[in-house]
């Protein structure tokens, strides 16, 4: 008879963590079935045949991405992976009743269901894929100037002629082997990443004051370089390649993270300043911004113009409270509702009650990521994971905003919930990554805290 | 009866997916009262096997054991550590009992390369339970907030140090 081995409290307290990350998968992989039933009942009037099928791929799926967190990110968040293929399986069942909604119409339009499931495994394997490679989240720290250059080399990708493509005036696809991508997905993270470098090491200095103007404290006049030069970037994108969204996520993020590192009020104000005149000349020169604004701000005297936002007010409106039930709303009477407006499919079609609930996990992934940013030891780190979820966080707030009329409508997508290949992967590198910075990494005093243990040690 | 399944369903759907939310807030809440799971320790050597490590300042409290948090919670608004810009990188000297020396002497307790402070220029130290910056007779002064220093002055985090060219910050 063998003896017990004795259990290390750590080791069972990581095990509890991951045990519960499972539970939560198996309870997300019911809803997704219920999801994935309601739709086949609703409109073949019959229990999908291959639902076996399905349950077994997406119960596979998330056994795989669990066994791959269980494995390579011990005592890491439970939460932020069930919540990401939650979204992502809510998305996957809402984007297959639209596209029987789009073959009711024209039966020849392409099969958005499949693609998006392959999709979806690719994304879970990029999830794992970047939880193998990056061990330690403060190798990338080295390599800032590289993963900002390729951020950049990426952003303006789709401008090569003959490579990009645009779509409605937004010249921001990739066309690569028969596949599109939107590659300022990716740049997206990249870009975090060097600004929570540049941002680690100039902490210090852009945080010193050295004037005080009524309650604020200003900093120098030069620490607002950077602030002048994201500013100045982010207006490029907007004007070459006619992106609203983006430019605005990149400036929001980068003034939201710099006051993350910084605690100076003054950023934040200057940058508002600066986004206000940027967002006037743009309006002054820019027709399709200023289309934007005449629709936002009375969408009903424009019936053509605002015919997608009037249309996406009113199936919320006729949702309700408790929604009409799956597959008996009109989803396709919005254009691009797979995309940009598949929350408004989701508020006809579940009502409040259903889109409340993606908010809450919206909400959730939001809080876990910058829990998950306190507890990291170095400023790097902190502001990595600081900066990854005001990323998330900012584009579904522009991005919902938008297709309710509370801000002016910029197409971005709603992370891991609409339909498109690049912002899927890309989120599950971005959960993947909170998911390292949330884990016990290996213990390596960084560089830069030996330099300033060095400092304290003289006092 | 088509429609029975089919409400029946809607309805199951709406409740798993709040049982999804709710374990899922309930995860949050148990984390929120247990704190964080201690490192593995084949990965990770305890934190107290290197005392000296610089805390950041980020608002990340470093995942110590919970008896090394009093030391992080001192007395809300008491200064804990002064930021040293002189050019280069910033120096981080924890205020931690005793005085803090600055001037250009080797033995000073925070050595300038600073051409307009002096030898042994002002000090920072700690008096009933303050901590005060005072003048040593420097050549050039020691200003606090831009204001000369002329007699012992307790200093209070946000407070900015003037010795020679050298900015100090005073924080929490």
């Amino acid at each position: 008879m063998r003896l017990r081995r004795a259990v290390d409290p750590g080791v069972r307290a990581v095990r509890a963590r991951s045990n519960t990350e499972l539970r939560l998968l198996a309870l997300a992989v019911l809803v997704v079935l219920c999801a994935y039933a309601l739709v086949s009942l609703s409109q073949e009037e019959a229990l999908p045949g291959d639902l076996p099928v399905y349950a077994g791929t997406l119960a596979a799926m998330a056994v795989g991405a669990h066994l791959c967190s269980r494995r390579l990110a011990p005592g890491a968040d439970p939460l932020l992976l069930p919540l990401a293929f939650l979204l992502n399986g809510l998305g996957l069942a809402m984007v297959r009743r639209i596209q029987f909604a789009y073959a009711a119409e024209d039966p020849g339009t392409p099969a958005l269901g499949p693609a998006q499931t392959v999709w979806t495994v690719v994304g879970l394997v990029a999830f794992c894929l970047t939880l193998a490679v990056v061990r330690d989240t403060r190798v990338m720290d080295g390599y800032r100037y590289l993963i900002g250059a390729c951020a950049l080399a990426l952003l303006v990708l789709p401008l090569v002629p003959g490579l990009g493509y645009s779509v409605r005036g937004a010249q921001l696809w990739v066309r690569l082997a028969g596949f599109t991508v939107q590659p300022a997905e990716f740049a997206k993270i990249g870009l975090t990443v060097f600004y929570a470098s540049y941002l680690a090491e100039k902490r210090a200095l852009l945080s010193e004051a050295t004037s005080r103007v009524g309650p604020l404290l200003i900093p120098p006049a030069r620490a607002f370089g950077p602030l002048l030069v994201a500013w100045l970037a982010s207006l490029a994108v907007l004007v070459l390649q006619s992106d609203l969204g983006l430019s605005l996520l990149f400036f929001g993020g980068f003034i939201l993270l710099l006051y993350v590192a910084t605690g100076r009020v003054a950023y934040p104000i200057l940058g508002t300043l600066l986004f206000a005149a940027g967002g006037l000349f743009a309006w002054s020169t820019l027709d399709h911004v200023r289309l934007r604004i005449a629709i936002w701000l009375d969408v009903w005297s424009l019936p053509d113009e605002g015919y997608q936002l009037a249309q996406s007010l009113f199936a919320l409106g006729t949702g309700g409270v408790l929604g009409v039930g799956w597959g008996q709303g009109r989803p396709d009477f919005i254009p691009d509702v797979h995309t940009d407006f598949i929350f408004s499919a989701f508020g006809e079609e579940a009502g409040l009650v259903g889109t409340t609930a993606l908010l809450l996990c919206y909400f959730l992934i939001v809080g876990r990521g910058f829990a998950a940013s306190l507890r990291c030891r170095s400023d790097f780190e902190t502001l990595l994971g600081a900066g990854l979820t005001i990323l998330f966080g900012l584009q579904v707030f522009v991005i919902l905003g938008g297709v309710t009329r509370l801000i002016p409508l910029t197409g971005l997508t709603l992370p891991f919930v609409s339909y498109g290949g690049s912002s899927l992967v890309a989120n599950y590198v971005l959960i993947a990554l909170l998911l390292r910075l949330s884990a016990n990494q290996p213990a390596r005093p960084p560089r830069r805290a030996a330099a300033a243990t060095r400092a304290a040690g003289s006092a | 009866m088509q429609s029975v399944v089919l409400t029946l369903l809607q309805a199951g759907f709406l409740l798993l997916l709040y049982l999804f939310l709710a374990r899922a807030v309930r995860a949050v809440w148990r984390d929120v009262v247990r704190g964080r799971p201690p490192p593995v320790p084949a990965q990770a050597p305890a934190p107290a096997a290197q005392p000296s490590r610089a805390r950041d300042d980020a608002g990340a409290p470093s995942p110590a054991p919970a008896s090394a948090a009093p030391v992080r919670r001192a007395r809300r608004g008491a200064p804990a550590e002064l930021v040293v810009h002189t050019g280069g990188r910033p120096r981080v000297v924890r205020l931690e009992g005793g005085e803090v020396v600055f001037g250009r002497a080797a033995d000073a307790t925070v050595s300038l390369s600073d051409q307009y402070a002096s030898e042994r220029h002002a000090r920072v130290y700690q008096h009933d339970g303050q901590w005060l910056v005072a003048d040593l007779g420097s050549t050039n002064g020691t200003f606090l907030n831009r204001a000369r220093v002329t007699a012992p002055t307790p200093i209070s985090p946000g407070d900015q140090l003037g010795i020679g060219e050298t900015l100090v910050q005073v924080r929490r």
